[in-house]
C-alpha cells in the first residue's frame, strides 16, 4: 500500500486500520413504527511507532498525510514501544456472512409488525418495541511489516421490549440477540418475553436469607466479571490482578472451563483476526478449574513475556487496541436440562436479569446487584416475581464451591454463549 | 455552511427536517502504572439528518458529507415509509433561534500544549507510584473533546454551538497479593482545564483510601439508614429520580402518566429537585439542545411535590406540556432523546451532625462508582463506606451497592443537608445506546430510611 511506504519514511512502524460499518435499524416503540434510520461510517485509525514511541491518531475523513501528521506529534510523547508488529501469516477461515442476513428493510419492518402483533397479545394495556437492525462491516489492516488482512461481516439483532405499568408496579422484559446467521431466533426471543411475562404478573414477597439462585445466561456475564477483569492481560501486566502469579493454578471446581473464542461461526464477536493483526483463535482461560491463560495484546504479552492471544481489540473503531474478549464461552462438564435444573429446586430463585451489578471493584470478586427480572421456584414451580431485592455473590468463591448445577441448554447473551448456572447458598437482601 | 444547509432544509419535502454537522476534535491520554500508557489525538466529522413525513420519523448519519442532497432524500424516504405505517410523531411549537454560542472558557485546554498536560498528570501519576507499598499501580484517564456543531431546521432556526467536554480520573490501585482495592478521585467541566490542577491532596486521599479499603470487610447485607454524601447524593438523584422524569418513559404510557401526575406527591417539604441547562462550567451545561430548543431550569420536584418533566419538542407536544430543551444526541451518529442535563438536590438546612442524631446502626456512603435504573427499582454504588453506630461514624467497609424503589425512596429521604455541593465527575449516562453523555449531578448530604443494601448477612 502506498500509504504505509509513504509513512515508513517517517517512522519505523506503521499500521493502519481502516473500518467501515453501514447500518439500518428500524425501530417500533410503544406499540408502533416510530422511525428507520441509516447509518454509514468510515473511520481510519493510524499507530506508528517513531524513535522506538507510540502514536495514534484517528480520523474520520479521508485525508491520510493529515493523519499521519497527526499520530507522529503524539509519537513525540507516546508510551515506549518494542513489540514487534505481525507480518502476513496463516489466517483462519471465519464463515461471517450468511445469506439469510441479507434483508431488507421492507423485511425488518414486517418482522417487526409481527413481532408487536404478538407481544401485543400478551395484555391490552401493553407497550412493545422493537429495534430490528442490519449491520455490515468491512475492516483492513495493514502494516508495514506486511501484513494486510480485510474481512467482511454481517450482522442482524433484534431488541425486544414489553412493559407493563400498574400503578407503581412496573414490568419492563428485555429480550435480545445479535448473530451473523439468521435461524429461528426472533421467535425464540418473542417466546422469552412472553414467558417471563406470564410469571412476572404476580409479585410474590421475598425475606431476606441463603437461597439456591439459579442465574439465566442474560445475568451470568455479570457473575463472570470479576473472573474476565482478573484474566484481562493489562491488569495482570500493571500488576492489580490477583491472578497475576496464578497461572496454573486451581482456583475453581474442575468442572469449570471457560473459554474467549473468536473463531466461532457467525458470532457476534468473530473475526479471522484481531485489532493488530493477530490471527484468531482459542484460548482456554480456566481449563478444568485451572487458571491456564491471560487475554493478551501485542503490548501486554511483550512486557509479560508471553506470546500474544489474539486478543488485541478496539473497543471503538477509533479507541487503541488494548487486551479485550471475543466471544465468552464457559463450559461446565456436569450439566442436566434446564426443565430439570428448575424442577430440583425446592426453595430458590431464577434471576434473568440484573441491575448495578457491574458497578464496583471487579478484582475483589463481590458483585451485588438489585434482581431486576427473578422469580421465586418454590417445589420446582415458577411462582412469580421478586422485586426489591440485592442479591450478593463472591465470586471466586461461587466457581470453587457453589456450584449446584447447570443446563444442559446454552444461549447466546451478547458475546457470550453460556448456561444456566445454579449457585447454593447465595445471599439476598429483601425489604423489611 | 450556514447558507448551504440553510438552502438545503429550506427546499425540503418534509413536514420537519433537521441537519446538524459535527467537526470535533479529542485528545486523551492514559496512565497506567509508571508508563503513560496512551496518547490521542481524534478527529471527527460528521453529519446527521432527522425529517417528519406525516408522523414518522426517518433519520440519516455519515460522514461522508459528499452530496447532502442525496441523505436529504433518503431520509425524507425513510420518514414517508414510517409515516405511512401510522406515524403520529408531532412537534410542540418553540422560537426560530439564529445564534452563534462560544465556549465561555475560563481556561482553554487547546491553548495548553500536550507536553505541559502530560506534566500535569505525570505529577499526579508519581504521587500514586511514589506512594510504595501497599499502592501498586494508578490508572489516570483525561480527555478534552472540543466540537463544533451546526444546526439547522427548516422552521428557520440557525445554530452554530461550540462545546467542550473534558474530564479525567485518577486512581490509585493497592494490592495485598490476594485482593485489590482502589481509591478514586475525578474531575470535569465545560469550560476550565483549571479543575484538573491542584490536585495533589486529593490524590493522596485516593491513596489512603485504597489502601484502608485492603483491611475493611465487605458490609453486611440488610436493610439500614443511609447518609450519602453529596457526590453519591447526585448520583442517587439522577437514578431514583431524574430518569422518571423524561418524559420519554411517560408520553406513551397512560398508567404511568397516571402515577406521574403534575401534582402527585413524591417526598417531604423539605425535598426539591431540578434539572438545569443553564449552570456554566456543569458538564451538564448547555445553551440549546440538540433539537436546536434553549435550556432552562427545570423545576421537577417542588417542596415534595412533582410540578415538572423533562421534554423533547415531541414528548411535550403529545403532553400538552412546554418544550424544556432536554432533547440531546451523544454526537450526529444518533438522533436526540430526552436526557438530563446538570440533575440537582436543592440544599436544605440539616447539619451533618444532625443527620447522624438517632442512627443506632447505619451507613455513610461516599462517592461513585455509578449506578442504574430500570424505570421503578435503581441502585446506586458507593466508592467508599463507614458504618455508623449510636450516632457516630465508625469503621470502614467495602463493596457497598445500594438499592431503591423511585416511588417510595423519595418519601424515605427524612433531611436534607445545607452543604449543596457542585460536583463534577469523569463519569457519563448511558440511555439508548447513547453512552457516555456528559450530565452532572450537584447535591447536598442526604439521609435516607431503609435503603437495601446487598451483601452477605
Amino acid at each position: 500500500m502506498e500509504f504505509i511506504n509513504k509513512a515508513k519514511q517517517k517512522a519505523q512502524h506503521v499500521e493502519l486500520y481502516q473500518v467501515h460499518v453501514t447500518e439500518t435499524p428500524v425501530r417500533y416503540e410503544n406499540n408502533k413504527l416510530k422511525t428507520i434510520d441509516t447509518s454509514d461510517r468510515k473511520v481510519n485509525a493510524l499507530r506508528v511507532v517513531k524513535d522506538g514511541k507510540l502514536g495514534f491518531a484517528t480520523s474520520t475523513d479521508a485525508d491520510l498525510d493529515h493523519l499521519l501528521d497527526m499520530a507522529l506529534a503524539t509519537a513525540e510523547f507516546g508510551r515506549p514501544w518494542q513489540a514487534a508488529l505481525p507480518s502476513q501469516g496463516e489466517l483462519p477461515q471465519i464463515d461471517l456472512i450468511h445469506p439469510s442476513t441479507a434483508v431488507e428493510i421492507d423485511a425488518m419492518v414486517d418482522t417487526g409488525a409481527e413481532v408487536i402483533k404478538q407481544l401485543r397479545e400478551c395484555h391490552p394495556e401493553v407497550l412493545a418495541s422493537a429495534r430490528l437492525s442490519t449491520r455490515k462491516s468491512t475492516v483492513r489492516l495493514v502494516n508495514s511489516q506486511g501484513f494486510d488482512g480485510e474481512y467482511s461481516k454481517n450482522m442482524l439483532s433484534m431488541t425486544g421490549i414489553l412493559e407493563l405499568t400498574e400503578g407503581k408496579n412496573m414490568l419492563s422484559l428485555y429480550a435480545s440477540f445479535s448473530s451473523g446467521k439468521l435461524e429461528d431466533q426472533v421467535q425464540r426471543k418473542v417466546r422469552q418475553l412472553v414467558e417471563n411475562f406470564q410469571h412476572g404478573r404476580t409479585n410474590v414477597p421475598i425475606q431476606s436469607g441463603n437461597y439456591t439462585v439459579i442465574f439465566s445466561p442474560f445475568c451470568l456475564g455479570d457473575i463472570l466479571r470479576p473472573l474476565l477483569a482478573c484474566a484481562e492481560g493489562k491488569a495482570v501486566e500493571k500488576g492489580f490482578s490477583p491472578w497475576k502469579d496464578k497461572l496454573g493454578e486451581k482456583l475453581f471446581t474442575p468442572q469449570l472451563s471457560l473459554y474467549d473464542d473468536a473463531t466461532i461461526p457467525f458470532a457476534p464477536a468473530s473475526c479471522p483476526f484481531d485489532g493488530e493483526g493477530v490471527a484468531a483463535r482459542r484460548t482456554a482461560i480456566i481449563q478444568d478449574g485451572r487458571v491456564n491463560s491471560f487475554i493478551l495484546d501485542l503490548a501486554t504479552a511483550h512486557a509479560l513475556g508471553m506470546k500474544p492471544t489474539g486478543n488485541g481489540f478496539r473497543s471503538q473503531p477509533d479507541s487503541l487496541p488494548g487486551p479485550g474478549y471475543s466471544n465468552i464461552v464457559l463450559e461446565l462438564t456436569e450439566t442436566q436440562p434446564l426443565e430439570q435444573l428448575i424442577g430440583s429446586v425446592q426453595q430458590g430463585i431464577i434471576i434473568h436479569s440484573l441491575m448495578g451489578a457491574w458497578a464496583g471493584n471487579p478484582y475483589s470478586g463481590q458483585v451485588s446487584g438489585n434482581i431486576d427480572l427473578g422469580f421465586l421456584i418454590q417445589d420446582g414451580q415458577i411462582k412469580g416475581r421478586v422485586k426489591d431485592c440485592m442479591v450478593s455473590v463472591d465470586c471466586f468463591r461461587a466457581f470453587r464451591e457453589q456450584i449446584a448445577g447447570a443446563s444442559t441448554e446454552k444461549e447466546w447473551a451478547w458475546n457470550m454463549f453460556l448456561p444456566h448456572l445454579m449457585l447454593g447458598d447465595v445471599s439476598i437482601n429483601a425489604k423489611g | 455552511m450556514k447558507d448551504m444547509l440553510r438552502t438545503l432544509v429550506s427546499k425540503a419535502k418534509a413536514d420537519y427536517l433537521e441537519i446538524r454537522i459535527e467537526e470535533t476534535d479529542v485528545t486523551s491520554l492514559r496512565f497506567q502504572g509508571p508508563a503513560l500508557e496512551a496518547v490521542n489525538a481524534n478527529k471527527r466529522y460528521g453529519g446527521c439528518v432527522r425529517a417528519l413525513v406525516n408522523g414518522g420519523w426517518g433519520f440519516v448519519s455519515f460522514n461522508d458529507l459528499d452530496n447532502l442532497q442525496a441523505k436529504v432524500d433518503l431520509a425524507i424516504h425513510q420518514a414517508r415509509l414510517v409515516g405511512a405505517a401510522g406515524g403520529d410523531a408531532i412537534l410542540a411549537p418553540v422560537p426560530v433561534v439564529e445564534d452563534v454560542v462560544e465556549v465561555p472558557f475560563k481556561e482553554d485546554p487547546r491553548a495548553i500544549s500536550l507536553a505541559s498536560k502530560i506534566e500535569l498528570f505525570q505529577g499526579y501519576n508519581e504521587i500514586i507510584i511514589s506512594h510504595g507499598k501497599p499502592v501498586i499501580s494508578s490508572s489516570i484517564n483525561y480527555f478534552d473533546q472540543y466540537s463544533k456543531i451546526h444546526f439547522a431546521n427548516s422552521e428557520g432556526t440557525y445554530i452554530l454551538q461550540h462545546k467542550l467536554d473534558l474530564a479525567g480520573s485518577i486512581t490509585a490501585i493497592a494490592s495485598d497479593g490476594n485482593t485489590t482495592q482502589m481509591g478514586r478521585t475525578g474531575f470535569g467541566s465545560s469550560i476550565d482545564f483549571g479543575v484538573a490542577r491542584n490536585l495533589d491532596a486529593k490524590v493522596r486521599e485516593a491513596c489512603a483510601k485504597a489502601v484502608n479499603l485492603l483491611t475493611a470487610p465487605p458490609v453486611r447485607g440488610g436493610e439500614y439508614t443511609v447518609i450519602v454524601d453529596p457526590d453519591l447524593a447526585g448520583i442517587f438523584a439522577h437514578e431514583a429520580f431524574g430518569h422518571l422524569s423524561e418524559s420519554d418513559f411517560v408520553y406513551e404510557n397512560p398508567s404511568l402518566h397516571k402515577t406521574m401526575q403534575l401534582g402527585a406527591k413524591f417526598g417531604e417539604k423539605f425535598l426539591n429537585i431540578y434539572d438545569s441547562g443553564l449552570d456554566v462550567g456543569a458538564r451538564g451545561y448547555l445553551k440549546y439542545d440538540d433539537e436546536g430548543v434553549a435550556t432552562e431550569k427545570t423545576d421537577l420536584i417542588k417542596e415534595g411535590i412533582l410540578v415538572g418533566r423533562l421534554h423533547t419538542r415531541e414528548t411535550a407536544a403529545k403532553l400538552g406540556e412546554k418544550p424544556t430543551g432536554n432533547a440531546r444526541a451523544l454526537d450526529y451518529t444518533f438522533a436526540p432523546i430526552c436526557r438530563m442535563r446538570n440533575t440537582c438536590i436543592a440544599p436544605g438546612e440539616a447539619s451533618f451532625e444532625d443527620m447522624l442524631q438517632g442512627v443506632k446502626l447505619g451507613v455513610y456512603a461516599k462517592g461513585s462508582y455509578g449506578g442504574e435504573t430500570n424505570g421503578e427499582m435503581f441502585t446506586f454504588s458507593a466508592g467508599e463506606a463507614y458504618m455508623i453506630r449510636d450516632g457516630k461514624v465508625e469503621e470502614l467497609v467495602r463493596d457497598v451497592n445500594l438499592t431503591g424503589n423511585v416511588f417510595t425512596t423519595l418519601a424515605n429521604i427524612d433531611m436534607v443537608g445545607k452543604d449543596f455541593t457542585p460536583h463534577e465527575s469523569a463519569g457519563g449516562c448511558g440511555k439508548g445506546g447513547q453512552v457516555p453523555l456528559p450530565t452532572s449531578e450537584w447535591a447536598p448530604h442526604v439521609r435516607i430510611q431503609n435503603v437495601v443494601i446487598g451483601g452477605q448477612k
